[in-house]
C-alpha cells in the first residue's frame, strides 16, 4: 500500500514536471534551380522557426543546428525546380541579420560577419549551420537575410531569402514506468541535454535535490530506476 | 551420433528463422567524409534491417569530436559505391532522439520503414511517392555499399564523421560455417573408427 502511494505521489509529480516538448517539423533550405538556370530557394520551414534553448556548450541564448541546407533530390518541373549540376560549387553568404540573431562559421569558430561566405559545396549536399538567437525574447521573431553563390560561376547569384526565428521555452516529458511494486523506472528523452533530474518530498519543496545516480540507455530515452517503497519522492526535469 | 544429427537439423531450423535480417556495419571518421577532414573523432556502428518486420535496427557509439553533434542520418544513394554523397534517406532534421550537443555518445532506435516519419520526405518523393519503393531503393542502396551514416557538428557542418554500411555475414552463417566444420570431424572420426574396426 505504501509503495502504491508512493507512485501515486510520483504520477503526480510527473503531470506537475511534466511538459509536452515540441515536434520536430520538417526543417529544410533547399536549394534547387530553374530550368533557366537560375538558383532558386525552397523554405520547408513555418517561420519564424522556433528556436529551443541551446544544448551546445559555448553556444548561449537558443540555437539549433537541425535546419539544413540541402539540395535539390529530384526534378520537379511542376515547380520549376530542378536538381543542382555537380560541377557547381556553393557558398551561402550572410547579407544582413537582427540584432541578436546570429549564425556560426563553417567551422564552428564564432559567428558570420555580414559578406562572410559559409561552405557548402557541390552537390548533393547537407549542411547544418548553427542559427543562434543570442539576445532574445519569446515571442519575438528575429531574421537573418543571406543568399547562396556559386563560386565556379555555373550559375549566378541566388535573390536574397529571409529566415527568421523566435526564442522558446521547452520542456521534456518526464515519464514514470512501473516494473514491480518496490521499482519503477524513470524516462525522459535523451535530447534533454544539459537537463538536470531533480527530487524532493514534497512537491512544494523549495529546495529540490539533483539526483547523482547516472541514468542508462533505452531507445532514444535516458532511464533511471528508482526504488517506490518508503517514503512518498517527487522528481522533476530542470534546465540549470 | 543421432542425438549430434537432431541437434544439428535443429539448429539449422533456428538458424534459417534468425538468418532473415542483413547486417551492416559502419565505421565513422573524418576521412571518410567528402570532402575528408582530420577530425580526431572516431566511432562504431550496427545496421540490421529485417524483410518481414520493415524495421531498422541502429546502434552506434562515437567520440572525440572536435565540435559538438547537431544532427545525424543515413544518407543515399552516392553514384558510385563506398565514395562520393548524396541526399538525407531517414529522418529530418534529424533522427530522433540522437544525442546533440555532444561531442561522444550512444545511440540506439529502431526505424519502421513501412512509416513516413521514418525518412526525409524529399527522398520518398523521389522514389516513387511511396514508402514501399522508398524501402526497396534504400536497403538496395545500402546492400551495394551506396549507403553512409553521418555525424554532423557545430564545426562540420557538412559532417564531422561518416562512414559507409558495409555488409557482414549475419551470425546465422557463422553458425552454418561451424555446423559444417563440426559436421567434418564428426566424418573424420567416423572414417577412423571405422578403419580401426
Amino acid at each position: 500500500m505504501r509503495a502504491l502511494r508512493s507512485l501515486v505521489c510520483l504520477t503526480v509529480a510527473m503531470v506537475i514536471a511534466a511538459g509536452m516538448s515540441l515536434a520536430s517539423a520538417e526543417e529544410e533550405i533547399m536549394i534547387g534551380r530553374s530550368a533557366g538556370g537560375q538558383l532558386k530557394v525552397q523554405l520547408d520551414i513555418a517561420q519564424p522557426l522556433p528556436l529551443e534553448a541551446s544544448v551546445f556548450p559555448g553556444i548561449s541564448g537558443y540555437a539549433t543546428g537541425a535546419v539544413g541546407i540541402h539540395s535539390a533530390v529530384y526534378d520537379d518541373p511542376t515547380n520549376d525546380f530542378f536538381q543542382l549540376s555537380t560541377a557547381a560549387d556553393f557558398r551561402f553568404v550572410l547579407v544582413a541579420k537582427d540584432p541578436g540573431m546570429e549564425v556560426w562559421n563553417d567551422t564552428g569558430s564564432g559567428f558570420m560577419a555580414t559578406n562572410d561566405m559559409f561552405f557548402i559545396g557541390p552537390a548533393p549536399f547537407d549542411t547544418h549551420p548553427i542559427w543562434n538567437i543570442v539576445n532574445g525574447t519569446p515571442g519575438n521573431a528575429y531574421s537573418l537575410t543571406i543568399k547562396v553563390r556559386d563560386v565556379n560561376g555555373v550559375y549566378p547569384e541566388s535573390g536574397p531569402f529571409v529566415l527568421s526565428f523566435t526564442p522558446v521555452q521547452v520542456r521534456y516529458r518526464l515519464d514514470l514506468k512501473p516494473v514491480d511494486t518496490q521499482h519503477a523506472t524513470l524516462l525522459w528523452a535523451t535530447n534533454a541535454v544539459g537537463w538536470q533530474l531533480q527530487s524532493a518530498t514534497t512537491v512544494t519543496a523549495a529546495n529540490w535535490e539533483s539526483v547523482i545516480n547516472v541514468p542508462g540507455f533505452t531507445g532514444t530515452n535516458f532511464a533511471l530506476s528508482i526504488t517506490t517503497a518508503g517514503t512518498a519522492q517527487f522528481f522533476r526535469l530542470r534546465q540549470p | 551420433m543421432k542425438k549430434i544429427l537432431l541437434a544439428a537439423l535443429l539448429a539449422s531450423g533456428l538458424i534459417s528463422v534468425q538468418g532473415q535480417s542483413v547486417f551492416y556495419s559502419v565505421i565513422f571518421d573524418g576521412p571518410s567524409e567528402s570532402p575528408p577532414n582530420a577530425s580526431p573523432g572516431t566511432g562504431n556502428g550496427t545496421v540490421s534491417y529485417d524483410p518481414i518486420t520493415h524495421l531498422l535496427t541502429l546502434q552506434a557509439s562515437f567520440s572525440g569530436l572536435t565540435g559538438t553533434t547537431t544532427a545525424s542520418h543515413i544518407h543515399a544513394a552516392t553514384a558510385v559505391a563506398f565514395t562520393g554523397n548524396a541526399g538525407v534517406a531517414t529522418t529530418t532534421p534529424t533522427f530522433a532522439g540522437f544525442p546533440l550537443g555532444v561531442t561522444s555518445g550512444t545511440y540506439n532506435n529502431i526505424l519502421n520503414l513501412t512509416l513516413a516519419s521514418s525518412y526525409n520526405p524529399s527522398y520518398v518523393t523521389a522514389h516513387g511517392g511511396t514508402t514501399t519503393q522508398a524501402e526497396l531503393d534504400l536497403t538496395a542502396a545500402m546492400a551495394a555499399g551506396k549507403a553512409y551514416w553521418n555525424i554532423h557538428s557545430t564545426t562540420f557542418g557538412g559532417g564531422e564523421i561518416r562512414g559507409f554500411l558495409v555488409a557482414v555475414p549475419e551470425p546465422g552463417t557463422f553458425a552454418l560455417a561451424g555446423l559444417g566444420a563440426i559436421g567434418m570431424a564428426v566424418r573424420v572420426w567416423k572414417n577412423r573408427r571405422a578403419r580401426k574396426a
